[in-house]
């Protein structure tokens, strides 16, 4: 994509990037749904993202950023959301058995191409029980997951993003993959002590056990 | 480093690499068995997280007896808001002097995993579209021996740099042109199941090779290097 060729008319420049956010708007719905845990939230985060990112796509300079561009505005707008509305339905049980419909997808998405050992050995039970403990992950474990994750944010961009430091994000993501290894009978890392609040931020964090 | 220190990072970021990362892992098996839970787990993950969702109304089409509970802020949950926010960007202040540096090698092979690539990488990639991912970091590249059989501009460490797949005789290499990121001289490096090679260019950056394959990454990082060139540079013909 290139929207600066100046022999283009800006009609025409509009269809190509209308085709390109259709295009990228799955993986976005998806970004948002982890984000959010709610389908018609994230559809309608989406939407909204998709609007301002239609409004402001001059600003886009590198085709190849595009992607990284949209996760952004999406998860910025995510945010945006729960500053204007504080959604106060807490019940995660409530969610997980509302969202299990979605959860039991089977989940064909793109290869991740070299370095991806191709989902092995998950079974579809394996898979619904780990989608529902990183549904049940609070927030502030599970944004920076699925930033990492489903985004590809360096550590640095998530601190960046979430106005926190490195060391703090670096905590929580520990935590978040700690939580989920319970669901593997793993024993937690070592820096997971029950009562212990040793984080490299010195902050607590959310349901912190 | 120590054990604690290890599961840290590696429950963070379990593709990360370190000189003193992989020193620890040569001399503790539990680490080394807790780095390959990690990365078990972390295929697992992105597994469960690439979900297929079946359309949904956006919520602002809903009744309004279906849509989330919704209520505003209080004036003392604004005022506890400010406070959070004041002691995070404190903390942040505090703690800048202390953040941890990630090395190159690091941060290439936590791109290389973390970036999805879809495609056979079977075919050779245009000639077209390789000059227009190298132009777009200003950069040339003289025809190379080994195919390209996937190329695109990604972001790494602030930049935008050409990223390119090269089909070997073994197997496949991953090749990234870094023309902001100096090395002093030739440095191997190995991790998450990668090796590679960081080459120092003939200009100020680095050519990085890595593959999970059997490929002469020096001689392949060699040989890139003596094709790249700045557009400015650019040898005739």
């Amino acid at each position: 994509m290139n929207q600066s060729r100046p022999d283009e008319s800006g009609e025409r420049l509009g269809d190509a990037f209308g085709q390109l956010l259709e295009s990228v708007r799955p993986e976005l719905v998806r970004f948002a749904y982890w984000l959010a845990r709610d389908r018609s939230v994230a559809e309608d985060v989406v939407q909204e993202a998709m609007l301002r990112a239609w409004r402001a796509r001059s600003e886009l300079k590198d085709a190849a950023a595009v992607r990284h561009w949209l996760l952004t505005i999406v998860r910025r707008e995510h945010a945006r959301l729960y500053e204007r509305k504080r959604l106060v339905t807490v019940d995660v049980s409530e969610i997980v058995a509302r969202e299990d419909i979605a959860l039991a997808s089977t989940g064909d998405g793109p290869d991740y191409g070299e370095g991806h050992v191709e989902g092995q050995g998950v079974s579809n039970t394996e898979l619904l029980d780990l989608r529902r403990a990183i549904l049940r992950l609070p927030d502030d474990y599970r944004e920076p997951l699925v930033m990492q994750v489903l985004g590809g944010y360096s550590t640095a961009e998530i601190a960046k993003e979430m106005s926190l430091s490195i060391p703090a994000v670096l905590t929580r993501l520990f935590r978040a993959r700690n939580r989920l290894r319970e669901i593997y009978g793993l024993k937690p890392g070592l820096d997971c002590e029950p009562t212990g609040e040793r984080s490299l931020d010195g902050t607590s964090v959310e349901g912190t056990p | 480093m120590n054990c604690g220190d290890v599961h840290l990072h590696l429950g963070a970021e379990p593709n990360a690499t370190s000189p003193e990362l992989e020193a620890h892992l040569r001399e503790c098996p539990e680490c080394v068995q807790y780095q390959r839970e990690m990365l078990r787990l972390e295929d697992k993950i992105r597994h469960a997280l690439m979900i297929n969702l079946p359309a949904a109304k956006p919520a602002s089409e809903k009744p309004a007896s279906e849509r989330t509970r919704i209520s505003g802020y209080s004036r003392g949950r604004q005022w506890a808001l400010a406070a959070s926010v004041l002691i995070a960007v404190t903390a942040v202040l505090v703690l800048w002097g202390a953040l941890p540096s990630h090395s190159l090698a690091a941060d290439v092979v936590s791109h290389v995993v973390s970036e999805p690539i879809d495609g056979p990488l079977e075919s050779p990639v245009d000639e077209a579209i390789v000059r227009e991912v190298m132009e777009r970091s200003g950069l040339h590249l003289s025809p190379i021996n080994p195919n390209i059989v996937f190329i695109r501009t990604c972001f790494l460490r602030g930049r935008f740099v050409p990223h390119f797949v090269v089909r070997a005789q073994h197997g496949t290499a991953t090749v990234l042109v870094l023309p902001d990121e100096p090395v002093k001289s030739l440095e191997h490096f190995d991790g998450a199941g990668y090796k590679g090679v960081i080459l120092p260019d003939a200009q100020k950056g680095s050519i990085v090779v890595l593959s999970r394959g059997d490929v002469d990454m020096e001689r392949y990082a060699a040989e890139i290097r003596d094709a790249v060139h700045p557009i400015e540079a650019r040898p005739p013909g």
